[in-house]
């Protein structure tokens, strides 16, 4: 990798950069409540990035005796490629500790994965032996190596796991789809099959009787996994390219208040086993942990390398989005936030939702799987619904954020009010 | 290549195994706003080895051909772990070698890298000129794939599969609404298809400025027409991937719902799914099981006729393969697909269809869909307000949602101009997307359609 680097400086490029990667899994799958799948994935690759007289080319593959060859391909489409606004890569920082291999990892069997995949598809099938069953687990062991012609030189270790169940429940043309997930970098408590049973049994259970609800405006309460589709149009708009194109939404709301002042959103790179962790960016510069938004106001915009050199300000580090953001929780539980509203939908999935403008925080979904609450209670799953409004506007009203989290994302709940709700007769 | 995969089989321990090893090669160029955005490029090999025995499944990667022999192996013994049932894979007549290199009228890997440059910056400042328009997306994307494949079943085949396309999109803001209007075309066969697009690009600058100053389509239940273009996505996401039966075979009550024989529409409304058709997006002579390709007609008068299959979900469903185990690329194992789907003309004429709407709506070319089975919903790129019979007022965010049962019986009107666009466009499944696919129909009038949005 170091000759590519050379062969590209040798070829005219000011800044080279290359990144390697190798990595083995192991997964099991059950399809229609059996095991049906086993299998093992080994895979290898490598992306090169260069800048030459201002210009940035890009190669990738996977064979390695052709690596020259894809460094010279990168330099030639460099001559026509974007403007590069930065002529060579910063030197290597000090970089955060993250931890990311675990031998808990290593030791789980393939054994044990279809033995914990069982266990959750058998209590499912004692709910309901008629459902559509799926359940899946994998492991995985890769390295990789970043190197870049400023002396970047990093190269890491890491494991994963993950472990997931499905169903799929017809009746008639009446079809209800619940599933559940959990993923991370080391055995703990966060391999919890417990979990995985539970969330599809609530969504059987609110979902075995249906509900209506009148067209109008209302409150929905957004779980941890839906509330952070919500975020997309804030942190996307604070991209610095976005921003100084003039497309972002929120070019002119630096330090403003942008969200209710119940909003505060973080960005932490550095905890440890979590997959979304990173010690540096793509240009090698150390990430940071730092507020997005605080109280609801926006604190900053976020510029990688490039767009730092077209700006003319300081690149943010991390990149020109948030690494691993995350919503400070409130102080209602999410059971006492249900039993406050007095009609409302708690939405777990949504179809189409990304169709719209989202960008500009515009959407309008159908309700794939939600329910309706009145009278503080869940009363039933609601079917033929559309959602619909701005979230950047939505987000400056009377939102709340629950006091419980999700383990793995500790990401809150959040309690969205006026939201518009339209059903096909 | 045919002996080296014929060899690792042959010491393969399962009651079936195939080998499928790819070579692929892209180069990808885009503008974004006044700026070249990306230009890469990729080279990279690859295969999965699958064995099945007693019924269950072993599946191992590979990038290289080295250790080959030690995969085959491992997905056998993965397959005899899993495995407690009965192979069940559809059995046909082996047919003999099948080598299908790329046939291109004009191959674009002899094209001049200059000149395929030099095009997407003319459309890109054609876009970008256009008083009102603020920002344009404009991408080249080529691809040859090359695909080896040989089962323990003797089947043999290579296949080439090279595919351009050309992303036309214009992006118009005032203060903070933002519209955005997009072509594309795409070519398996010719690199000649990407030239002359000057009108199209200026039809994509036009209407993005257009639909800022239409009015939003309301929210409600409308009669809607729909042009070629969307009618093909609608009948891609709300029907095609029901018939793909790899969502029915093991599922009773799926299987139940669409049982061949169930009364689906009018007795106009016919869909085909066919893999065969000349230089077609979706088209393939064989599919990545080894099975060829083949017309299937999926609604016939209106009654469900036929359901895409891979082998496995033939031979459990006592019909046969179809053709249509497809993949998106090197690391992944074949799934039922699509390939290239439509609804058959009718009789009626466009005028005929518009005078038999009062009050209605026109909706036109399809931003993409999603579907969850019974539930589908998709945007419109752009569309009208049809006013007796006329097409009237042009209108922006149209989201069409629905029931597929439902939808599929409110059709009451099938034109007679059925168009099968090469737009570019992918199908995204089981994390294997984007699928090259086409999505046709003719012109097609839906009463009491849903479209969302504010009441």
């Amino acid at each position: 990798m170091l000759a590519g680097v050379s062969l590209a400086e040798k070829l005219g490029a000011s800044a080279v950069k290359i990144s390697f990667s190798h990595d083995e899994s192991r997964s099991c799958n059950f399809e229609a409540g059996r095991l049906k799948y086993s299998g093992s994935d080994e895979s290898v690759g490598y992306s090169i990035q260069v800048v030459k007289d201002g210009r940035r080319g890009g190669a990738s593959g996977n064979i390695p005796e052709e690596l020259d060859g894809m460094v010279r391909r990168a330099v030639e489409l460099a001559q026509v490629g974007a403007d590069a606004y930065f002529s060579a890569y910063p030197k290597p920082g000090v970089y955060a500790d993250i931890k990311g291999h675990s031998d808990s990892v290593i030791k789980l069997t393939s054994e044990k994965m279809i033995e914990d995949c069982q266990e959750i598809v058998d209590y499912l099938k004692s709910i309901d032996d008629t459902m559509d069953i799926s359940a899946s687990a994998s492991k995985s062991e890769g390295e990789s190596i970043v190197v870049n012609n400023a002396g970047l030189c990093e190269s890491d270790t890491a494991t994963a796991w993950s472990l997931g169940a499905g169903i799929q429940k017809t009746v008639g043309t009446d079809m209800l789809f619940s599933g559940a997930r959990r993923n991370w970098m080391e055995v703990n408590h966060l391999y919890d099959k417990d979990y995985i049973k539970q969330t599809i049994a609530r969504d059987l259970e609110w979902a075995s009787r249906l509900a209506v609800i009148p067209d109008g405006e209302y409150p929905v309460i957004l779980p941890p996994r839906m509330m952070g589709l919500f975020l997309v149009p804030i942190l996307g708009g604070m991209n610095g390219r976005a921003v100084y194109k003039g497309t972002s939404p929120l070019k002119d709301k630096l330090g403003q208040q942008i969200a209710s002042p119940n909003l505060t959103i973080e960005d932490n790179p550095f905890m440890d086993f979590n997959p979304s962790s990173a010690a540096f960016d793509g240009a090698g510069l150390p990430t940071r942990r730092r507020y997005l938004v605080k109280d609801g106001i926006l604190q900053l915009f976020l510029y990688d390398l490039d767009t730092a050199g077209l700006v003319g300000v300081e690149p943010t580090g991390g990149g020109g989005g948030p690494v691993s953001p995350c919503v400070f929780p409130g102080t209602i539980r999410e059971s006492d936030m249900i039993k406050s509203v007095k009609r409302g939908l708690y939405i777990k999935q949504l179809l189409g939702f990304g169709q719209g403008n989202l960008a500009n925080g515009d959407f309008s979904a159908n309700v794939a799987l939600g329910f309706v609450i009145e009278n503080g209670e869940i009363v039933g799953r609601v079917k033929n619904a559309m959602v619909a409004g701005n979230i950047l506007d939505l987000i400056k009203g009377e939102i709340l954020l629950s006091s419980d989290v999700d383990e793995q994302s500790r990401q809150p709940t959040m309690l969205m009010p006026g939201v518009s709700v339209v059903s096909a007769k | 290549m045919k002996d080296r995969l014929q060899d690792a089989l042959r010491r393969a321990n399962a009651d079936y195994v195939d080998i499928r090893y790819e070579e692929s090669d892209v180069l990808s160029l885009a503008y974004r706003g006044k700026e070249m955005e990306t230009a890469d490029t990729g080279k990279a090999r690859g295969g999965v080895v699958r064995a099945c025995k007693n019924g269950g499944w072993g599946i191992c990667t590979f990038d290289s051909l080295d250790n080959l022999a030690e995969r085959v192996a491992d997905a056998c013994s993965d397959a005899a772990m899993v495995g407690h049932e009965k192979t069940c894979l559809f059995e046909y007549p082996v047919p003999s070698d099948i080598i299908a290199p790329a046939n291109m009228k004009r191959d674009f890997r002899e094209v001049d890298f200059d000149e395929k440059l030099s095009l997407i910056r003319e459309y890109n400042q054609l876009i970008l000129g256009t008083p009102g328009i603020e920002s344009s997306a404009v991408s080249y994307v080529e691809r040859f794939r090359k695909v080896h494949f040989a089962s323990s079943r003797g089947n043999y085949f290579m296949e080439e599969r090279p595919r351009v396309l050309l992303a036309l999109a214009g992006i118009a803001r005032d203060g903070s609404l933002v519209q955005r209007a997009h072509e594309g075309v795409s070519s398996v066969d010719d690199f000649n298809v990407v030239l002359g697009k000057h009108s199209l690009a200026q039809e994509v600058a036009n209407r993005a400025i257009a639909l800022l100053k239409a009015p939003k389509c309301e929210g409600g239940r409308y009669t809607v027409i729909m042009d070629p273009k969307f009618a093909g996505v609608f009948v891609h996401e709300a029907f095609g991937h029901l018939s793909e039966a790899d969502f029915l075979f093991e599922n009773p009550q799926m299987k139940e719902l669409m049982s061949l024989g169930k009364v689906m529409g009018n007795p106009d409304l016919n869909i085909t799914d066919d893999g065969t058709l000349a230089n077609l997006a979706g088209t393939q002579m064989i599919d990545d099981e080894g099975t060829p390709t083949r017309r299937t007609p999926l609604i016939k008068d209106g009654i469900l006729a036929g359901h895409l299959h891979s082998l496995e979900t033939a031979a459990k469903m006592g019909e046969e393969a179809t053709g249509n185990a497809r993949t998106v690329g090197r690391r992944h194992v074949p799934i039922v697909r699509m390939s290239n789907t439509f609804i058959e003309p009718g009789t009626m004429t466009k005028e005929e269809m518009f005078a038999g709407v009062d009050d209605g709506i026109y909706a036109c070319s399809a931003f993409g869909g999603q579907t969850m089975m019974e539930m589908f919903t998709f945007s419109a790129a752009y569309g009208y307000r049809i006013r007796n019979g006329e097409i009237a007022e042009l209108l922006r965010d149209i989201v069409v949602t629905g029931n597929v049962f439902q939808t599929l019986k409110d059709i009451d009107g099938i034109g007679n101009d059925l168009v099968l666009p090469q737009t570019g466009g992918g199908c995204g499944k089981g994390g294997q997307s984007p699928l090259p696919v086409t999505c046709g129909a003719p012109h097609v009038r839906v009463r009491n359609a849903v479209i969302g949005g504010k009441a």
